[in-house]
């Protein structure tokens, strides 16, 4: 068992886990001060959002996943998965909706069990430093500190697991920098573990990343 | 009949009402003036509550006062499914009791910051608010490693408690008291859960679940 925090590819950042993106529902998440939507269509495709409906300018994580298209909670616009294009503009069901009535979308990628985005490149990586193996994603531990101490504490961090590990399996940390004050620990465990044992190391690893924010945010300026 | 002394903006007053929509109960609502009027100090009102607070219920005469007691109340008398307060099942009880006191703290930090906020209550709004963000931080990681077992509400299985309602009531309030809930993504999906239940009903602050989509 190892634990290794891993650099990402240029720009590339994760921002929750795929398990995250659950029917019904729209992710609200920040990456570098820009607030994002993040929702999975029904038929599973990813969308990684600017949160602010081009309309008026409300959240659009206020809004309702249908599962094809993001509802604004304002005055019902509906923007297609996908495309973020506006479908229908439900005050003038005659009217077909101008192109310009357009979510801003960014790229996005499933990997490792994470959805990955970037706010500047539309290419993701072609090369991932994770080690091969199956993922379970660990709990994303949200930190009221800068990433430069967050990377720090982390690399001076003592793990502590019990003592049901497999020798086989390593432990990544990933990290989201949310903005200047904020950054979110994203987890993934790579290996084979029986259930039992991952239920364990989820907790382990929880209960071990609590300790290290508890810690920073202590030292973090308020 | 059910009498509900009741005010719209309580926090404490709402998981009350949840859970009498959600058992399809009918009842009269007595809404008492909290803020401005604090027609709840009044001598009148001492004889509701010695302790002058909401939320009171009166079942045909039968008086019962604050939330987790109410709750618990309504839900051994009116759920003939069980799964509100889960008294045949220790484990289960157990844990509803836990988190109806967890609730019970999440009054006393998140709920006194939004007080502190919106009603004027004096408070220690900092030690409030700190306090309130480290019980968020246990109930967002309580709630991801739940889900993850496959388990989707506070306590084991598949059903939702009153322990939920009455966490839910502080957690979806809390941006009102100044507390984020950027940081507690496992809680909005949560609260997303019991909004999307059938018979959930919203108040002041708290958004409606969707409505059917509007052609």
């Amino acid at each position: 068992m190892t634990a290794v925090i891993c650099e990402t590819g240029a720009q590339w950042y994760p921002i929750c886990a795929l398990a995250d993106l659950v029917p019904q529902h729209v992710l609200e998440t920040e990456l570098l001060g820009v607030d994002l939507a993040v929702w999975r269509s029904r038929a599973g495709e990813l969308n990684v959002w600017h949160n602010r409906c081009p309309h008026r300018g409300v959240r659009l994580t206020l809004g309702a996943n249908l599962g094809s298209e993001l509802r604004c909670a304002y005055h019902g616009y509906r923007f297609a998965s996908g495309t973020g294009r506006c479908q229908a503009l439900p005050a003038h069901p005659n009217r077909s909706p101008p192109a310009s009535m357009q979510v801003r979308t960014l790229a996005c990628i499933e990997h490792a069990g994470l959805i990955w985005t970037s706010l500047d490149s539309a290419e993701p990586p072609t090369q991932w430093s994770l080690p091969d193996g199956p993922t379970s994603d660990l709990y994303p531990q949200h930190i009221a500190a800068p990433l430069s101490q967050v990377t720090t504490a982390l690399a001076q961090h003592t793990w502590d697991f019990g003592h049901e590990v497999p020798t086989d399996a390593s432990i990544v940390a990933l990290l989201q920098p949310v903005n200047p004050r904020h950054t979110v620990i994203h987890g993934v465990l790579v290996g084979h573990v029986e259930t039992t044992t991952l239920q364990h190391l989820r907790r382990a690893h929880a209960a071990s990343l609590a300790g290290l924010r508890r810690v920073l945010e202590m030292e973090a300026p308020a | 009949m059910i009498r509900l002394y009741d005010y719209v903006l309580s926090a404490d007053c709402y998981p009350v009402r949840l859970l009498l929509d959600f058992l399809r109960l009918e009842y009269e609502r007595v809404g008492v003036d909290v803020y401005p009027g604090r027609e709840h100090e009044t001598e009148a009102f001492r004889r509701i509550h010695p302790l002058r607070r909401l939320p009171v219920l009166n079942d045909a005469g039968f008086i019962v006062r604050n939330t987790n007691a109410i709750l618990v109340y309504l839900a051994s008398a009116y759920d003939a499914s069980g799964h509100w307060y889960p008294r045949a099942d220790t484990r289960r009880l157990a844990e509803t009791t836990m988190w109806l006191e967890f609730a019970h703290d999440l009054a006393s930090t998140v709920g006194a910051a939004r007080c502190h906020e919106m009603f004027g209550v004096d408070t220690d709004f900092e030690r409030a608010r700190s306090q309130g963000h480290a019980l968020l931080h246990v109930l967002d990681e309580h709630l991801w490693l739940a889900a993850r077992r496959g388990e989707p509400w506070l306590c084991e299985g598949q059903q939702p408690s009153i322990a939920d309602l009455a966490c839910f009531a502080q957690a979806a309030l809390c941006e009102d008291g100044g507390l984020s809930r950027a940081a507690y993504p496992a809680v909005r999906r949560w609260m997303d859960r019991l909004r999307y239940l059938p018979g959930f009903q919203a108040m002041p602050g708290i958004l409606a679940p969707p409505l059917p989509d509007i052609r």
